[in-house]
């Protein structure tokens, strides 16, 4: 069951509730971090999550995250009913993932997230970290390292993900509109993974000013320089294809737009054609500059 | 389906595509390139005998693939403005079946008009790319029927613009050049308006004073006989005509003018209002209506439809001679178009205050 949290008390509750020397290894990412930076656009209106997503850094720390693990259990968190223990770290793909209730009231757990170490393929991967004498995973997202870039610090002292740096790693996980739905039902239905992480990044486009948007070509071509340093031309150029894929189709923009008025434009009466305005203005804003950028050194 | 849609010309591609990031290509049957040379694209504009070129450029680009391994895909785009997507999906399954495999694989089609999008093969995401850009500008494209003044009007309008700027008579035949329309109507034009207008000697003709009752015709017949096309914002945020504006200043597009309030600005230091309520752009369209540039300046924008507030309205000019003022960045238009924006926009004080100001710098002037 999902329930809506109010960003600004939970980015205090997490700073409250974990200790002081975690807050500079983990940063926000997901629909709290979105829903945390457009507080003021959104007028508080909470996120409709109980899930908070913690990259923990740097890269491929899983020593750092079993500790960080481990501190957190030895304070009092309680495991998710979904995250126990397997006897071995193989294979890594049935590993749950850590998840855990502050002590107290457990309206909010975190799941913690790695950052991929250089060259991983894979779109996503789990990496085994042993905690407490048993194995879990991390997962461990290709282009997450993307979000660490530019992160931005909550009045609370606590980081997170820059919309441009959030918005990114979606497109460029979504080449495709990919056949594959969310394992769990978003407002009643079950969507396709692609319509909620592009739906996302439409969500986010709108609650921007469009100069804003714009803005986000700076760092998002030197993000690609920087984390893919191989790659990044024919990432650039494939990073809207997804993107274009569901503009073109509307019931798959539909979809998008569910887990929108369910997640960050709920009440906002955002409707299918708004979603592909924006999106019309991310091809030219940014997809098609980014793929110019390409043509150059 | 068909589409009946007017082409996209060569130019259209280029500028888009060069935007995302394609380059103009030297060889034989291409057109445009990525920087690797690995795709290659053809634009088939406005086939003749739509299957025969079809077929030829096909087969044209078939040998370039043939010749070069190094290309992984060879694509033709059209506009579909004659063909149904049925009959060139048929074509295609034709041709796919004489060519070599290694070289049919490597082939593609990208066909675009109005709610019609083909893409083949379908899981290329670069044609689906280039198929997007094409819709882009097909969708802006589409010419709508634009009402029209008198022609009589249209030369009032002409000469008006010359009085309130002080420019002095004008040769018949020249007002009719401006104007877009023969001597004899210039001549009954004169004749409607004689009451305002002084002619002289050498059969130059030229406004006398402001005239009250023609302006008040033309202020009556504009909401149904002046052009506009009026655009919204789609995004479901604020509509936000001054980035806009700032956007058009970037684009500098050559055949666009500011009008309204920013031109009001432009005209008089002293206009009384600040801000921006939407932006109005006179357009030059004698030659035809290019609206391409709307796609650069927001794809957010659509058409109004119905009843709304349109952020943008374009006022297309099918005269011969647009009368732009130079502006600081981008053209302004003239001081008519301007009064008559202000009077859609039913600034009625600030309108008849620029009369008076223009008037009074007219009056000077001679």
């Amino acid at each position: 069951m999902s329930m809506t949290l109010d960003p600004e008390p939970l980015f205090q509750r997490l700073i409250d509730d974990l200790p002081d020397e975690l807050h500079a290894h983990v940063f926000v990412v997901g629909s709290l971090a979105a829903a945390y930076h457009f507080r003021v656009e959104l007028q508080r209106q909470g996120v409709n999550t109980k899930d908070v997503d913690l990259v923990v850094h740097p890269a491929g720390d899983t020593i750092s995250c079993a500790g960080m693990a481990e501190r957190l259990l030895g304070l009092g968190w309680q495991r998710h009913p979904d995250c126990y223990a397997a006897a071995s770290p193989e294979p890594a793909d049935e590993l749950r993932a850590i998840r855990l209730y502050p002590p107290g009231p457990t309206d909010y757990f975190v799941e913690f997230l790695n950052l991929p170490e250089v060259g991983q393929r894979e779109i996503k991967k789990w990496v085994p970290v042993e905690v407490a004498g048993g194995w879990y995973g991390l997962p461990t997202f290709r282009f997450q390292g993307l979000s660490a870039r530019g992160r931005l610090r909550s009045e609370q002292g606590l980081g997170y993900a820059s919309p441009a740096m959030m918005t990114l790693p979606s497109l460029l996980s979504h080449p495709i509109v990919r056949p594959e739905r969310m394992s769990q039902p978003i407002g009643g239905r079950r969507i396709l993974r692609s319509a909620k992480d592009l739906g996302r990044v439409l969500a986010i486009a709108q609650l921007s000013a469009r100069d804003d948007v714009e803005a986000w070509h700076d760092p998002w071509l030197a993000g690609l320089k920087a984390c893919f340093p191989d790659e990044w031309r024919e990432l650039a150029r494939s990073a809207g294809s997804g993107l274009r894929e569901l503009l073109a189709k509307e019931d798959v923009l539909e979809e998008a737009l569910h887990t929108c008025e369910v997640g960050l434009l709920r009440g906002r009466g955002v409707t299918l054609e708004n979603l592909a305005a924006v999106g019309e203005q991310v091809l030219v804003d940014l997809i098609e500059p980014l793929a110019a950028a390409t043509a150059g050194g | 389906m068909v589409a009946t849609l007017r082409k996209i010309s060569r130019e259209d591609w280029s500028r888009e595509l060069e935007a995302a990031g394609y380059r103009s290509a030297q060889g034989p049957a291409i057109g445009f390139a990525t920087e690797d040379g690995r795709f290659v694209i053809e634009v088939l504009e406005r086939p003749r005998a739509a299957v025969r070129d079809l077929r030829a450029v096909f087969l044209q680009l078939a040998a370039v693939a043939a010749r070069d391994a190094h290309i992984e895909r060879a694509c033709v785009v059209l506009a579909i403005d004659r063909l149904t997507t049925g009959r060139m999906r048929a074509e295609w399954d034709d041709l796919m079946t004489v060519l070599r495999p290694e070289v049919a694989r490597r082939l593609g089609l990208v066909a675009v008009g109005e709610n019609v999008r083909l893409c083949l093969p379908d899981d290329d995401a670069r044609l689906v790319e280039i198929a997007e850009i094409g819709r882009g500008f097909l969708d802006e494209s589409v010419p709508p029927k634009l009402p029209r003044l008198s022609k009589s009007l249209d030369v009032l309008k002409v000469l008006l613009v010359r009085w309130l700027l002080g420019q002095g008579p004008i040769a018949r035949g020249e007002l009719g050049e401006q104007a877009g329309c023969s001597y004899p109507t210039v001549a009954k034009a004169v004749e409607r308006f004689a009451r305002d207008i002084r002619e002289h000697s050498n059969r130059s003709v030229e406004l006398k004073v402001f005239p009250r009752d023609a302006w008040s015709e033309l202020l009556a017949l504009a909401p149904t006989c002046r052009a506009r096309i009026a655009y919204i914002d789609r995004t479901g945020r604020r509509p936000d005509p001054e980035t806009l504006l700032r956007r058009l200043k970037k684009l500098m597009p050559s055949h666009v003018a500011l009008g309204g309030v920013a031109a009001a600005q432009h005209w008089d230091p002293h206009f009384d209002l600040r801000g921006l309520p939407r932006l109005d752009l006179s357009l030059a369209a004698e030659g035809g209506l290019d609206l391409g540039f709307l796609r650069r300046l927001d794809p957010g924008l659509g058409p109004l439809d119905g009843e709304g507030t349109p952020v943008l309205l374009v006022h297309p000019l099918q005269r011969p001679a647009a009368l732009f003022t130079p502006g600081d960045q981008i053209p302004i238009a003239d001081p008519v178009e301007t009064l008559l924006d202000l009077s859609e926009l039913r600034l009625v004080d600030q309108s008849n205050a620029l009369i008076e100001r223009l008037e009074r710098r007219a009056r000077e002037a001679t």
